[in-house]
């Protein structure tokens, strides 16, 4: 009974729903479309609720480090936990809606924090284009062309340096990159439909495992 | 002495040549700081040419205009991507409410939704436009390949209230609006594979007219949609922004910033140059 | 120089931030730690005021639709997963959320399999050189980029040389990639740079 619970049911309910999703595409029929708007609005409602996982998670990974007196970073934990708990009171105090509190936080603190750390990556692009980007082999030779051909292409000096750059750029982006990403496109398309089957059918179990681990 | 002397020439070359080739990486980071801040100082650039598929979405957005019909905006984008997208989603709305093209706006993205709020609020200012009658943002929404199926059902299915909390049927601009049908046009902007899905789970089955905003990092990746057909336009990163703005007539960030970012390339390129040059004079001197 | 409090706490922390480029220091962790405690918290109130607010809360307790009892009860099981006994129950809603995967098998299939495909061999080869060229690369371009990716069959002899040519557009396009990247990675700096000399120092405009 137990593993019938704990394996069978999942796999059932992975089942049922694969195969109503899956002939919901081929008949948006009238009763299909009621029985789809019930279980999507459903969906979107776990899917919300689902972000409880992940915040509850969080805390008490973050709580257990701050109560751990061994842990170097225990008072960067604790920071962490008055900012996410502070955050949330104050969203739930004064609403998220515009010139409150909250929407200043987000502007204020949270965007520049999450936009400069990102911003970082443009030295590390710098710093790699000089210490990394070699060309040893001919194919790293057409890798380099495109990529500088492009890189001037999307600034006005490239024109000015040869009317030919954004043409060529454009024709690079056209023709040979079509063709090459559409090979990986369809390529991620077979993998992802493969695995879809597979997590349906009850092959790939794996998505069912982990629990109590987190 | 003088086979000697070559020698410790050599060895002297060699040294300069690995002291230069490992160079310390802040000395780089300091180049490309200057690279991207001093020419905010210059005179900026004012000008620029667009390319087709940048022409294709403003155009689609004057022919919004001339039809009297709205457009969809999905700002699925945060603070990450802010600097790309932002000039676009300004860019748009901008045009858009210059043409009295009202806006819906969407979201798929957590952490860019009150950057979304906060951006449609500032631009309806400028152009006196109000909410509910010229523009809404609907808010965020969790599972977007199942909200994008149900938009082009009715909009009511997924969207109860919109950002503000205020009811569907209570917002005037939405009166006339049910579905992908009531929009001239669908814009997704986003540094995600959200793009992507509006292809698969809107365009594909309900085959309107979309555009797509993305960073340049994932620019090359919906070149095959632009050639397919299933994407009338694409906007890849803050060149295109800049082009949008120049066609529209009113110059941002997207302009602002592009003397920085030719400086920025020009920097990368000397960098790729001089490595390269480096790296082939001491595996030269190895062989020697 | 902006006199707005928010504007100068904007600009520290991106301050504190570029301090990572010098080395790995205590108030590059602090930004850091405020980033992650922040976001969490601001996800935790947009997701109720934008999802669970309207379509949950009010409708059950408002209008008292008690047919959503059912996603509640679905979402509340989703936290057996903390359970090392139980948390083979947090699986039942995962299974219904997965289940909906079974409409992208179709959708996947036709929007980046079969319009692609027909996309490509639809191309019109046109009258000049360019357009009979731009046609073949995208045909034969994509027929090659597929064999490359194909390791069934040993490449050798034509195949080979055919995934050979898929290697190079490869190549040429994971290089206009490169490029991008570039531009991509240039622009999140300048925007941090504008916002730092425009609205925060104000020396330039």
């Amino acid at each position: 009974m137990f593993m019938f619970l704990k394996k069978t049911v999942p796999f059932l309910i992975t089942l049922g729903m694969g195969i109503y999703t899956f002939a919901y595409y081929f008949m948006p029929h009238r009763a299909m479309q009621n029985i789809w708007d019930q279980l999507s609005n459903w969906a979107i409602i776990v899917g919300g609720g689902s972000m409880a996982v992940g915040i509850v998670s969080m805390f008490r990974t973050y709580y257990k480090r701050s109560m751990n007196r061994a842990d170097p970073n225990r008072y960067y934990c604790m920071i962490t936990l008055v900012c996410m708990v502070g955050m949330a009171v104050i969203g739930f105090v004064t609403g998220i809606g515009d010139g409150t509190l909250f929407n200043d936080l987000f502007l204020n603190v949270m965007l520049p924090l999450e936009s400069t750390m990102f911003s970082l990556l443009a030295f590390y692009i710098a710093s790699a284009a000089f210490r990394s980007f070699r060309l040893k082999t001919f194919s790293a030779g057409l890798l380099l062309f495109a990529a500088v051909v492009v890189m001037l292409a999307q600034i006005p000096a490239g024109e000015n340096i040869s009317k030919q750059i954004p043409v060529i750029a454009a024709w690079i982006n056209e023709y040979p990159n079509v063709a090459a990403q559409r090979a990986i496109m369809i390529g991620i398309a077979i993998g992802s439909v493969a695995t879809a089957l597979k997590i349906i059918l009850g092959i790939d179990k794996s998505v069912f495992s982990g629990a109590g681990k987190v | 002495m003088t086979t000697m002397n070559k020698s410790n020439q050599d060895t002297e070359s060699k040294k300069w040549l690995n002291f230069i080739l490992n160079l310390d990486k802040r000395i780089v980071y300091v180049f490309m700081f200057f690279a991207v801040c001093l020419p905010f100082f210059l005179n900026p650039v004012v000008d620029i040419k667009s390319t087709p598929r940048v022409q294709s979405a403003f155009d689609l957005v004057e022919e919004a205009a001339k039809n009297h019909k709205a457009i969809m905006i999905g700002f699925d984008y945060d603070p990450s991507t802010l600097a790309e997208l932002q000039p676009m989603a300004v860019a748009f709305l901008r045009h858009a409410f210059s043409k009295n093209v009202p806006v819906v706006g969407i979201n798929f993205l957590p952490n860019g939704t009150s950057l979304a709020a906060s951006t449609m609020d500032q631009i309806a200012k400028e152009y006196g436009k109000k909410n509910g009658e010229d523009y809404v943002f609907m808010g965020y929404l969790p599972q977007p390949t199942l909200v994008l199926l149900n938009l082009g059902e009715d909009i009511r299915k997924s969207y109860k209230v919109d950002y503000r909390g205020i009811k569907v049927d209570d917002i005037p601009l939405l009166k006339n609006i049910q579905n992908y049908n009531d929009f001239h046009l669908v814009i997704c902007i986003s540094g995600t594979r959200m793009p992507s899905s509006y292809i698969v789970y809107g365009v594909n089955r309900y085959n309107f007219n979309y555009v797509a905003g993305v960073t340049a990092v994932s620019a090359t990746e919906y070149y095959p949609f632009l050639q397919s057909g299933q994407m009338k336009g694409l906007l890849a990163g803050m060149k295109s922004a800049a082009e949008y703005e120049s066609m529209a007539g009113r110059l941002g960030d997207g302009m602002r910033g592009m003397a920085s970012q030719t400086w920025g390339h020009i920097t990368i390129i000397i960098f790729i140059i001089i490595g390269n040059i480096l790296y082939y004079a001491r595996k030269r001197m190895d062989v020697k | 120089m902006s006199t707005n409090p928010w504007i100068w706490i904007g600009a520290i922390l991106t301050l504190l931030v570029f301090s990572y480029l010098w080395k790995e220091n205590p108030f590059y962790r602090l930004a850091e730690h405020v980033f992650v405690g922040i976001s969490v918290g601001y996800l935790v109130c947009i997701t109720w005021f934008n999802v669970l607010k309207p379509k949950l809360f009010n409708p059950l307790i408002i209008d008292h639709e008690y047919i959503l009892i059912i996603p509640f009860i679905i979402s509340i099981l989703m936290l057996f997963r903390f359970s090392s006994k139980h948390g083979w129950i947090s699986f039942w809603p995962l299974a219904f959320l997965i289940g909906f995967s079974g409409y992208a098998i179709p959708a996947s299939i036709d929007a980046n399999m079969l319009k692609q495909i027909q996309a490509t061999v639809n191309v019109s080869f046109g009258n000049d050189f360019m357009s009979i060229l731009n046609a073949t690369i995208i045909l034969v371009g994509t027929l090659s980029c597929l064999i490359y990716f194909y390791f069934s069959i040993p490449h050798q002899g034509v195949i080979g040389r055919v995934a050979k040519l898929g290697s190079m557009l490869l190549m040429i396009s994971f290089g206009a990639s490169f490029g991008f990247t570039v531009m991509a990675r240039i622009s999140l700096l300048i925007g941090r740079i504008l916002f730092l000399l425009r609205d925060w120092l104000g020396v330039v405009h």
